[in-house]
This record gives C-alpha cells, structure tokens and sequence, in this order.
C-alpha cells in the first residue's frame, strides 16, 4: 500500500491527535475547568502573606504591626476581593464533587446529591461564621 | 489467569505511584480551602481592612497567644500545609494542561518539594512561638 516515504523502517502510522496550548478556550466546559484550576494561584499568592505574617509575628509586635497594616491597606483590598472570589468559587466546585467522592447511604436509601451539597455549604458557612466571630472577639485565628 | 504469564522469564514489575500520597495531600487542602480559607479571607480582607473590628483584635500580645497555644498551631499548621500541597498539584497539573511539562521532573520537583521546603519553614516558625 501507500506506505509513507520518510517512515521507511516501519509501515505503522499511528494517528496522533493533536492538542493545542489552548484547547480549554474552545469550550464553556473546559474554560470552567481552567477557571477552577487558576483559583490555586491566587490561594497560593493568599497562602505566602500568611506566610510571611506567621515570620512577622515570630520577628516581634513591631514587624507584626507592619504586616497588619501592609495587609490591611487599600492597595491590597484587589487581593482579598480576587481572593474572596477565588476561594468562594473553589468551594462551589469542591462541593458539586462531593457527592460524586462519598455516596452517602443511610439505612440502605441513598442520600440525595443536592443533600450532600447543601449539606457542605451549611458546614462551611457555620465554620466562617464561627471563626469570624472568634475571631472578632479577640480569639485570634489570624 | 495464570497462563498469561507462561513464557515470561521475569516477574512483571509494578512501580509504586506517588498519586495517592499527593492526592490525599491536595484533597486535604481542597477542604481547607473551601472551608477554613473564606473566613481567613473575609475577616483580613473585610473586616480588618474597612475597620469593621477594632485592631486590638489582632494585636501582637492577642496573636502571639493564639499561637503559642497548641490548638492555635494546629490550626495554623492545618490552614497553611495542607493549602500549599493543594496549590502546588493544581498549578503542577495546569501547567500540564496547557503543554508545560518542564524537562524531565522538574516541575513536580519544584512544585512538591517547594511546597515541602515551604511547611518545613512553617513548622519550624510554629515550633519557636512560645
């Protein structure tokens, strides 16, 4: 048959798909996908001002009131708006899987998805409404 | 299904794979991020940066005992380790996505052994408070 001139020591042609870099803009689902993964590096910008809050606060009150206020400037309010939206979307996401990662059975009948997904959302509102409230009366959780 | 292997000179050999140890730490920071991470944000982000709490809430004699405590390192330990594992394989993955696979190991080198380093220097912090 027609084999391939440049491929002289074999006749196997394998069909080879290809991708390009930006393959996840073709799609709504895909760019979703990218949309979800991307989040991690604005919690990773969020994670190292922890950090280095956790390196201020071990350097001293004086290189700690330096970090609160760097943090807490209106320069850096893009960040925790950016942040706010990143790690609320992130949960979004993180609790649509649940259901899929523990199929919940109780007595025998399985737990609805929708009940394993607001189920997240309840704890994690009652855990922020709790740190917060810690938090705000002087508990310090950071 | 044992004549499969009639005809093989050596046994066939399976390689461990890393995933499990690295998933369950993203897994792990997955949780954190959807449920300790929001408070964290909006409290920094919201409530100290509009004035919304008095300051003193977060003075250094405040922190300093928060973190002194053993229950305050554990929550800074499970609210900093475990989100850097997390970053670390999506961003490691991501990259992967979009066809930046690095020479060799090189990246997950960087991504899981920078994210190790990183809560190593964390623990070290924590252990000195106090």
């Amino acid at each position: 048959m027609n084999a391939p001139k440049e491929n002289n020591k074999t006749l196997r042609r394998p069909y080879k798909v290809e991708q390009k870099p930006l393959w996840w803009l073709d799609n709504s689902y895909y760019f979703r996908y990218m949309i979800r993964e991307s989040t991690s590096l604005i919690v990773l910008i969020y994670g190292l001002v922890i950090v280095v809050g956790l390196l201020r606060l071990t350097q001293g009150p004086y290189m700690w009131q330096g970090w609160v206020e760097t943090v807490s400037s209106p320069l850096m309010f893009p960040l925790h708006l950016l942040a706010l939206l990143a790690v609320v979307y992130h949960a979004y996401t993180w609790f649509k899987l649940a259901p899929r990662i523990m199929a919940l059975r109780i007595s025998g009948k399985p737990v609805s998805d929708q009940k394993v997904e607001w189920a997240h959302w309840i704890v994690m509102l009652g855990v922020t409404v709790a740190c917060l409230l810690v938090a705000s009366c002087g508990g310090a959780l950071l | 299904m044992s004549d499969l292997n009639v005809g093989r000179t050596t046994a066939k050999e399976y390689h461990r794979s890393h995933e499990p140890i690295v998933w369950s730490l993203f897994g792990a920071g997955g949780m954190v991020v959807a449920f300790l991470m929001p408070a964290v944000v909006i409290f920094i982000g919201f409530f100290l940066s509009l004035g919304l709490v008095d300051n003193d809430a977060v003075s250094f004699e405040r922190v300093i005992g928060f973190a002194s405590s053993w229950w305050g390192k554990c929550y800074l330990a499970i609210l900093i380790i475990p989100t850097l594992y997390h970053v670390a394989h999506r961003i490691f993955h991501g990259l992967h996505d979009m066809h930046v696979k690095g020479p060799g190991s090189l990246l997950a080198i960087l991504f899981y052994g920078g994210s190790t380093l990183l809560s190593i220097f964390v623990l070290y912090l924590l252990w000195g408070i106090g």
